[in-house]
């Protein structure tokens, strides 16, 4: 049946079908029987004539009507609430249990040294809680009203400041698990060993009921909720630290979406902590008896949640969903005609690639890395005047152990990138075969992309220069293939970029746009967690050594991201143009039909 | 970029999904509508005071999302206005829980990072989907289906006269065609040796299969005109 014919059988069902989807009164038989009829048409159709403008007609009438139909059933919005607590949170906890011991030891372990330590040094409880939380709290105690600090601001003002601040410690537990798990460690520490510290601080003042009863009030609720943060940390950190039998970056998928389900499951709690803290802790005068319901209540409340809806969860027998696996991503040729479509492309390689050889490279990256920039920051003559030049500017000039540092690094990089693209898949025996059997080549463009680190210090200035060199360097790589020895090879990618001059500094533009932005995200994680660490410990003895050692390690990682991201960037340019320009993808296709014999009809 | 979505009539839709330009666009209509709100009522019932600014905003900026999607079976205004759609992966509107996620993620997606996340994962995902959409299982499509003419003009086709043509041009399938098409457009936006050269031997090819002998035309146009006389001699 060809296809007019086809259309000229079925058309009266089809205007039928749009006439009564216009119209106000519709039988439904009628119209039932329409739809099981044009689904069929359609399917037909499908088969027979997939690339026709009837297929897309009947799609677009059958679409249409499948988007009114398939809406939702409308759902109880609190039954949701449940079942959001009673299958989804209760499931997780089930399945992640041994963090919720692991954060639950750890807190109640620093709460014990909290303790401890206030008993045996007296100034103890000072360097905790600061002097002027102590200055406070003795005036208080001489005015008796120990708890008066509960009552220094307005209950509305205490409410939302205290929720918002709740929140945020809970989540940098949350997201310190990005550092496997010792960002969170660290958090727990810290307040368990807080909190052991002011109540034995009370004790020793011979205060404990009276803050008791008075801190537990919101305390309950906020301690709690510490150490369940604290667990949904462990739980992110784990999935990094031990992706079992799936790829790391499927595992940190599914951990980031679990533990932050556990995180959200928190907020309500955040919120009615934040509440008694505002509203209900200030009346210091409150009758005992008051102040305990309240305590148990809270304490039943969570124990409800995180206990006893688990515990019925695990009797039942259910489990939670796991996800699938990863493979190996290559560019896709169909996809990349636009200059849009390259960046997209290219995106897509680099998150599904770099992820995956970061990890691979990271060990012995880092194990080149830290010593040459310990060295560079305990031995070079550095000099920085202020610590407001660190945000995007002042790259100090380098030594040659530091470059020879980097140029390493990036010879790693480059050949585990390599051994990825052109393996298919990744296993040290080939990484190290690639590196035998292209040695020089490698050397050659890892020295083109190090290179500007010996012309420049100024950061910003050294990402303007590194883009040009850099993407010839990986051209000159993917050149390897067609020629024979060293010298073409490096003829034919110097040509190729040279050739294509103006699309090379059009994406090294948008690449930089790319990483400016990359490097504010980094810059500003970094401050947020990193320095304090490092301050704290004082690693290298001065302000500033640390500050220069914090600096070049995470402008070292920015560099190799940068690198993976130029690299997918300039593989797909390559296949693209490749591709467009000199038809290499359809030319055996072209010449199995010119070779093809006349058919006679 | 399409996605199918298998009916439960066992038949597979393609729906196109939203482009990046294009969810920008809502969001921004989004932003339009929440800031007027904001100044042009809150601010003029309510007043100035502190704490219900803080209060009123930190609502009305944190829900909007979230409630309109609830409540409007996956749409925003901003999304109605530009005609897109929040659904989940099998076609069927989503489920309360699926749209919480997704704008739980928004602080990381859109709020922290400045965009930077949701623009980095929504153009590199296979179905155009952000961090949230990636977790919660939905993707956004385009619900203008109006791309296509319409019946009319296919029957039009049907109409046209099929005597000039050469009926020869059967022997070839909808493969070959496509070969034909994708060589042109090959050749219009890269106009180099190796296309132009692929281009003549194709068309020579075809000269020959149809026993045409005429020269005049060039190559280019020639194929032109055998792809439009295909599509109406094989109806």
């Amino acid at each position: 049946m060809t296809e007019s014919e086809f259309i000229k059988q079925n058309i009266e069902d089809w205007r039928k079908f749009e006439a009564s989807l216009q119209s106000t009164n519709i039988d439904a038989d009628e119209l039932g029987r329409l739809y099981s009829k044009i689904s069929g048409d359609l399917s037909y159709a499908q088969t027979h004539y997939p690339r026709r403008g009837i297929r897309r007609y009947l799609n677009q009438l059958l679409g249409n009507i499948f988007s009114k139909m398939s809406v939702a059933p409308k759902r109880d919005f609190i039954k949701t609430i449940a079942e959001f607590y009673t299958i989804t949170v209760a499931g997780i906890i089930v399945h992640y249990r041994q963090s919720f011991y692991l954060s639950l030891v750890i807190f109640v372990l620093s709460v014990s040294v909290g303790i401890y330590s206030t008993l045996t040094y007296e100034n103890f409880p000072l360097s905790i809680l600061g002097p002027e939380y102590m200055a406070t709290t003795e005036t208080n105690i001489q005015n008796n009203d120990p708890m008066a600090i509960y009552k220094s601001q307005s209950s509305s003002f205490m409410f939302l400041a205290i929720t918002l601040n709740n929140i945020k410690v809970a989540f940098l537990a949350f997201v310190m698990g990005t550092f496997s798990m010792l960002g969170t460690f660290y958090v727990l520490i810290k307040n368990g060993i807080m909190l052991g510290t002011f109540q034995t601080f009370f004790y020793t003042k011979g205060l404990l009921v009276t803050s008791f009863l008075t801190i537990w009030i919101h305390g309950t609720i906020e301690i709690s909720s510490i150490v369940i943060a604290g667990a949904a940390g462990i739980v992110l950190g784990k999935r990094i630290v031990h992706p079992g039998t799936y790829t790391r970056s499927q595992s940190i998928k599914t951990g980031a979406l679990h533990s932050f389900i556990i995180l959200m499951s928190t907020v309500p709690l955040f919120v009615i902590a934040g509440f008694l803290e505002g509203y209900v802790t200030r009346y210091t005068g409150l009758p005992d008896i008051a102040k305990i319901s309240i305590i148990l209540c809270s304490l039943f409340l969570v124990l409800y949640m995180y206990v006893y809806l688990p515990y019925r969860f695990k009797k039942s027998g259910m489990t939670i969903f796991e996800p699938g696996k990863h493979i190996i991503h290559q560019p896709q040729v169909e996809s990349v005609g636009s200059e849009g479509g390259v960046l997209a492309e290219s995106l897509k390689t680099f998150r599904k690639n770099t992820i995956f050889v970061f990890f691979k490279t990271i060990v012995p990256a880092m194990m080149i890395l830290v010593p040459v920039i310990c060295y560079e920051t305990l031995y070079s003559g550095f000099s920085i005047s202020t610590s407001e030049k660190f945000y995007f500017a002042s790259f100090p000039q380098i030594s040659p152990v530091m470059y020879f540092g980097l140029f390493l690094t990036i010879f790693l990089f480059l050949s585990a990138q390599f051994t990825l693209t052109y393996s298919q898949e990744f296993s040290h025996k080939h990484w190290w075969d690639n590196i035998k059997k292209y040695f020089p080549v490698f050397v050659v463009s890892s020295l083109l992309v190090s290179f500007p680190f010996v012309i420049t210090d100024e950061w910003t200035l050294f990402l303007l220069s590194i883009t040009f060199p850099v993407l010839s360097a990986f051209f000159i790589l993917f050149s390897i293939q067609t020629s024979q020895n060293i010298f073409s090879t490096l003829q034919k990618g110097l040509l190729f970029t040279y050739h294509h001059w103006l699309k090379v500094i059009l994406y090294s533009i948008l690449s930089l746009i790319m990483m400016w932005l990359m490097n504010g995200m980094i810059s500003s994680l970094r401050m947020l967690f990193l320095d304090d660490m490092f301050f704290w410990h004082n690693l290298f003895g001065s302000h500033h050594q640390n500050l220069f050692f914090i600096e070049y390690l995470s402008k070292s990682v920015l560099m190799m991201i940068f690198i993976s991201f130029l690299y997918a960037l300039s593989r797909t340019l390559f296949v693209q143009i490749n591709h467009q320009k000199y038809s290499l993808d359809i030319q055996e296709k072209v010449e199995t039909f010119i070779s093809s014999k006349t058919n006679k009809v | 970029m399409n996605i199918l979505i298998q009916t439960t009539q066992n038949v597979v839709l393609t729906y196109p999904l939203a482009n990046i330009g294009v969810r920008i666009a809502a969001f921004v209509l989004d932003l339009v509508i929440v800031i007027f709100f904001y100044f042009g009522l809150i601010l003029t019932i309510f007043g100035r005071s502190e704490i219900s600014q803080i209060l009123l905003s930190a609502l009305l900026f944190m829900t909007y999302h979230l409630l309109f999607e609830v409540f409007m079976n996956g749409q925003t205004p901003g999304k109605k206005i530009v005609n897109i759609q929040v659904v989940s992966m099998d076609g069927t509107s989503p489920t309360i829980e699926q749209l919480f996620i997704r704008w739980s993620f928004r602080l990381l997606d859109l709020g922290v990072s400045f965009g930077t996340v949701g623009l980095f994962f929504a153009m590199s995902s296979t179905l155009h989907q952000k961090l949230g959409d990636l977790l919660a299982g939905t993707i956004v499509v385009n619900k203008n289906f109006l791309q296509h003419p319409g019946l009319h003009t296919l029957i039009k086709l049907n109409q046209v006269e099929k005597g000039h043509i050469n009926p020869l041009l059967k022997q070839y399938s909808d493969e070959d065609m496509i070969l034909v098409k994708t060589l042109l457009s090959r050749v219009r936006a890269y106009d180099t040796v190796e296309n132009k050269s692929l281009l003549r031997k194709m068309a020579n090819k075809i000269k020959q299969d149809l026993k045409e002998t005429d020269q005049t035309e060039d190559a280019e146009t020639y194929l032109n005109r055998i792809l439009h006389d295909y599509i109406i001699i094989t109806r």
